[in-house]
């Protein structure tokens, strides 16, 4: 290893850094000014990681590379791709050969995150074997596709051995590396690399350029150059290092006048060649024969120290270099660029070198450039695409406004779709401010309304309507969006204009798009004509609102359909096969999968296993950036049901700001969490007030389907308790009459229960028994067992104040066990409440706790050994609280226990 | 006999190098007075901000003073020929 002088503090942080113990991602930042070490610095980490025995993936970009698609993610995974590619599935490792240009990307264009995906998938890899250190030698010039993928894949691979060392320069209009912002700033440590000190300085001149200085030039060399050791070095050739006190020095006021005089030194023949590799990058000596430059050309250049060559490449020995030269090539700059399109093979690499060598506009060129963003796109270089989609508009002929147009509006999607979405708003903007013609301007009305906020993007629409009057195709489009960013007010208005427009034109498409809106938002009004294939219908929304959009209301409208009842598994096998397609190629489809199986778990009585899949779903949606209100739903109605109050509150809270945030105001099913809260915390009276703004906010968007209404029977419940009788029987008509409406049997159970205890409040006790018991059958013919469990509460609690005792205590030993089986906290401790009020002992109230967990587990047909891992028991310890069961409750197997149990 | 500076560079954080260096350059020269040279150690010179270190020799000529240097391991950056004075009594 070379040494590195006068950096003993540096090197020491640097080894601390790669020696250390590693409990996830982290990055170290050499940062400075050009030419102050930092690449020597790195270098020698490079090496201390690998005597560390880290396995080490480098990459040193340099600025002409940057909008080379995957350029830096080849250089690292140079060396590993083999062996990480066998242990890829299938997608994602035809994905990761595609960007590595080892296959076409033939039918099917990269899904960028699956890309992302098979470089998470090969990073956790390696890691698996030994600690990596990812290293990347000025880390901002990274091409954006390749720092995209590695953002995304250091995000998700929490708690890996996975080092980042990167340098940056500190310099004026500089960007810190993509790569860094993707990792929390505490675990980002920075590296300040200053100057030389005299000393240091002196013993760099001596080892690199040999001689010694006298004092008063090598003080005059310390002081021009601030102690950068790259300044230094030049300005020691150039200087008489023994010149004396006296003498007059001229020394260069700058250096990119002291680079232009080194490299003017240099021949004809090597500079041509440097101007080259300096527009070119890091360049193949082959590349170099064909462009007709001598080999021997380079040796002077060589000798000088201002490139060297090594396994068949040519670079710069200095980042600085390259920038000094390219600058001052002027006009060449152009030919140079035409030169090298002409001879490079990589299509995309072509493209982009003719868009550099043009400045007028061309439409030979436009067009080649336009298909090479298309490329790009197949590869997921959606960065890429978007350069070259914009120098293909740049470069289109003034003669020919809609082909620009259109590569603008690309450009813009290209930018929308890699995340830049203020370029692709100022594409759009700048576009709308020329004289654009009505078809293209409601197109660019379209895309600006997608960068937009719901208030805005309504206006838009509506000025893109008009924009549009001769075009009924793109009106159509239109209204399907309208129909949708006004869903809570008047879209369906917008949705059946969108579906007479298809219907006139007698397309297909069009009309599958508008019906799905039509249908998703049809469902919402409670309407009982809506068709029921929607699972079929739904598919068609991404489309009609414009690219792969994740659309909560339609996996509601499934959820809420079929997931209670008998057919839930229809629902249930429904999410698990989404799940299963996207989860290998697009990881955000499968937070809607997960959404969708966190309501059918809960309906089920499965809280736990819903619990997971609600968190996994919002976890992923945070991961990707596309959060919604909804996301908290579940986990917020699961958490309360299981007495976890403040998560509950949490994600309550959260979900109606968002809900502000994103909608601009707040939908009654986010009201009415609130009041569930309440409910949960003991606070009737705020319950109350939540649930009646949930139900007058869903009256006033028209909400006529039940199961969306799903907190009425507690609002019903809680008006009943509070005297309110009326109201409470008004709310249940009506919530009634629209389950029957729309054949919803398990809110028709909900109601029964409201009934029944409506009866009782009543004091029409016959009635209210009849009503509940009817209830329990209801909601077991749905099977929907918490509502069982609450219905044979409620009717436990009637027969306890008719003096029913026996009568009370089955129903509510029933009800407790139901509680206890899905994890009902709060409900299970309302239940052991009312047992006490009964008094006497009872077989099953007579367990303990803890018999009664074995018991409902042996009836639930668990073996013992599956009861201890459950309950985190010993099996000796079951079968000693079996042995107690079967006494107390006068059983003698397992078979009779089932039927006790079940009894009630 | 005159007197010669030879520069050393001393990293920061080496402060502690400096005695080592001084021990082994009386080791050095204490070697090469027993085969008869001239030469003799005085002293250091630390300029810690510049991590620069100085060693005072005195020496018949600069030859010796460089050959005592490498003996003691300094890496010298330059040997030169100083003039020193003791402060005068008043």
């Amino acid at each position: 290893m070379p040494v590195v002088v006068g950096r003993d503090e540096e090197l020491a942080s640097i080894a601390a850094f790669v020696e250390g113990p590693i409990d996830g991602p982290a990055a170290l930042v050499l940062e400075g000014e050009p030419g102050i070490g930092k690449s020597a610095l790195w270098r020698a980490g490079v090496d201390l990681a690998r005597e560390a025995g880290m396995r080490v993936l480098t990459a040193l970009p340099a600025e002409a590379e940057t909008g080379l698609a995957f350029a830096g993610l080849g250089d690292l995974l140079d060396g590993v791709l083999d062996e990480v590619l066998p242990a890829l599935t299938p997608p994602r490792r035809q994905a990761l050969r595609v960007a590595m240009l080892r296959d076409d990307a033939s039918d099917d264009p990269v899904d960028h995150r699956a890309l992302a995906v098979a470089v998470r998938d090969a990073l956790q890899r390696l890691s698996r074997l030994q600690p990596v250190l990812i290293a990347v030698d000025d880390a901002p010039w990274l091409d954006a596709a390749s720092a995209s993928a590695l953002a995304f894949a250091i995000r998700r691979l929490p708690g890996q051995p996975v080092l980042l060392m990167l340098t940056e320069r500190l310099s004026r209009g500089f960007d810190a590396a993509a790569l860094e912002a993707a990792l929390d700033p505490e675990r980002v440590r920075r590296l300040a690399v200053g100057p030389l000190s005299v000393g240091a300085l002196h013993q760099l001149l001596r080892d690199r350029v040999g001689g010694t200085f006298a004092r008063q030039t090598l003080l005059r060399i310390h002081d021009q150059s601030g102690g950068n050791p790259f300044y230094a070095l030049e300005l020691a050739q150039v200087l008489d290092r023994n010149a004396g006190p006296s003498q007059a020095i001229r020394v260069p006021e700058t250096l990119d006048e002291l680079l232009q005089s080194r490299l003017a030194g240099l021949p004809a023949a090597a500079g041509e060649a440097l101007a080259f590799v300096s527009a070119f990058g890091a360049t193949p000596e082959a590349l170099l024969e064909r462009a007709g430059i001598a080999h021997e050309s380079l040796d002077s250049a060589v000798a000088a120290h201002v490139i060297e060559r090594e396994n068949g490449i040519v670079r710069f020995t200095h980042p600085l270099l390259p920038s000094a030269i390219y600058q001052h090539l002027g006009g060449q700059r152009r030919q140079l660029h035409a030169e090298i399109a002409r001879l490079v093979d990589d299509p995309l690499a072509r493209a982009r070198h003719r868009a550099l060598s043009q400045d007028l506009p061309d439409a030979a060129i436009a067009a080649e450039l336009d298909q090479a963003a298309r490329r790009a796109s197949d590869l997921g270089a959606l960065e890429v695409a978007a350069e070259l989609s914009e120098h293909a508009a740049r470069l289109t002929p003034p003669e020919t406004p809609g082909l620009r147009h259109g590569r603008s509006l690309a450009a813009a999607r290209a930018h929308q779709a890699a995340g830049e979405w203020t370029r692709a708003r100022a594409i759009v903007t700048g576009l709308l401010a020329e004289p654009v013609d009505g078809s293209w301007r409601a197109e660019a009305l379209i895309q600006l309304a997608e960068l937009e906020s719901v208030d805005r993007a309504a206006e838009l629409l509506e000025e893109a309507l008009h924009a549009a009057a001769t075009r009924p195709d793109l009106q159509s489009v239109i209204e399907c969006r309208l129909a949708w960013v006004r869903r809570f007010h008047a879209g369906f208005e917008h949705a059946r204009a969108a579906l007479v427009l298809a219907d006139r034109l007698g397309d297909d498409e069009l009309r599958a798009r508008a019906r799905a809106v039509a249908t998703v938002l049809r469902w919402f009004t409670g309407d009982p004509t809506s068709p029921q294939d929607l699972p079929g219908l739904v598919r068609h929304l991404p489309g009609a609102l414009g690219g792969e959009r994740l659309i909560q209301e339609a996996t509601q409208a499934i959820a809420n359909t079929f997931a209670p009842g008998p057919v839930r598994d229809r629902a249930r096998d429904l999410f698990e096969a989404e799940y299963r397609e996207w989860h290998e190629r697009d990881e955000p489809r499968t937070a809607r999968a997960l959404w969708g199986l966190a309501w059918v778990e809960f309906w089920a009585g499965n809280w736990a296993l819903a619990a997971e899949h609600a968190a996994k779903a919002h976890d992923v949606a945070i991961q990707y950036g596309i959060e919604v209100p909804q996301d908290h739903l579940p986990i917020t109605v699961i958490a309360v049901h299981r007495g976890q109050l403040e998560l509950a509150r949490e994600h309550a809270e959260r979900g109606l700001d968002l809900a502000r945030e994103q909608f601009g105001f707040h939908p009654p099913q986010h009201l009415a969490v609130l009041g569930l809260v309440a409910a949960g915390s003991g606070n009737e009276p705020e319950a109350l007030e939540w649930y009646e703004r949930a139900q007058k906010r869903a009256a006033s968007l028209g909400w006529g389907e039940p199961s969306v209404r799903w907190w009425t029977a507690d609002h019903v419940e809680l008006l009943l308790a509070s005297g309110r009788i009326d109201d409470a029987l008004l709310m249940l008509d009506i919530w009634e009459q629209d389950a029957r409406r729309v054949d919803r049997p398990w809110v028709l159970a909900d109601a029964t229960r409201s009934r029944g205890l409506a009866a009782a409040a009543c004091g029409d006790v016959e009635e209210a028994i009849r009503l509940l018991a009817q209830a329990v059958g209801d909601h077991e013919a749905v099977d929907d067992p918490f509502g069982r469990a609450r219905a044979l509460l409620a009717l436990g609690t009637v027969r306890r104040r008719a003096r029913q005792k026996r009568a009370a205590r089955d129903a509510i030993t029933a009800a407790l066990v139901g509680f206890e089986r899905v994890g009902a906290v709060i409900w299970a401790a309302k239940a052991r409440a009312e047992l006490g009020r009964i008094g006497g002992r009872q077989p099953v109230e007579g367990l303990t706790p803890a018999e009664r967990r074995v018991a409902v587990l042996v009836a639930a047909g668990r073996t013992n050994r599956e009861i201890a891992a459950a309950l985190f028991l010993g099996e000796r310890t079951v079968a000693s609280h079996l042995t107690h069961v079967y006494a107390k409750l006068g059983v003698r197997s397992r078979t009779e226990l089932a039927a006790k149990v079940q009894q009630f | 006999m005159p007197s010669y500076l030879v520069e050393t560079f001393l990293p920061r954080g080496a402060a502690g190098e400096r005695q080592a260096r001084e021990r082994r350059a009386r080791s050095a020269v204490d070697a090469m007075a027993r085969s008869g040279a001239r030469v003799r150690f005085v002293g250091s010179i630390h300029v810690p901000e510049d991590e620069v270190c100085f060693y005072t020799f005195e020496a018949a000529s600069g030859a010796e003073v460089v050959v005592a240097a490498k003996r003691a391991g300094l890496e010298p950056l330059r040997v030169v020929e100083a003039v020193t004075s003791e402060a005068e009594e008043p």
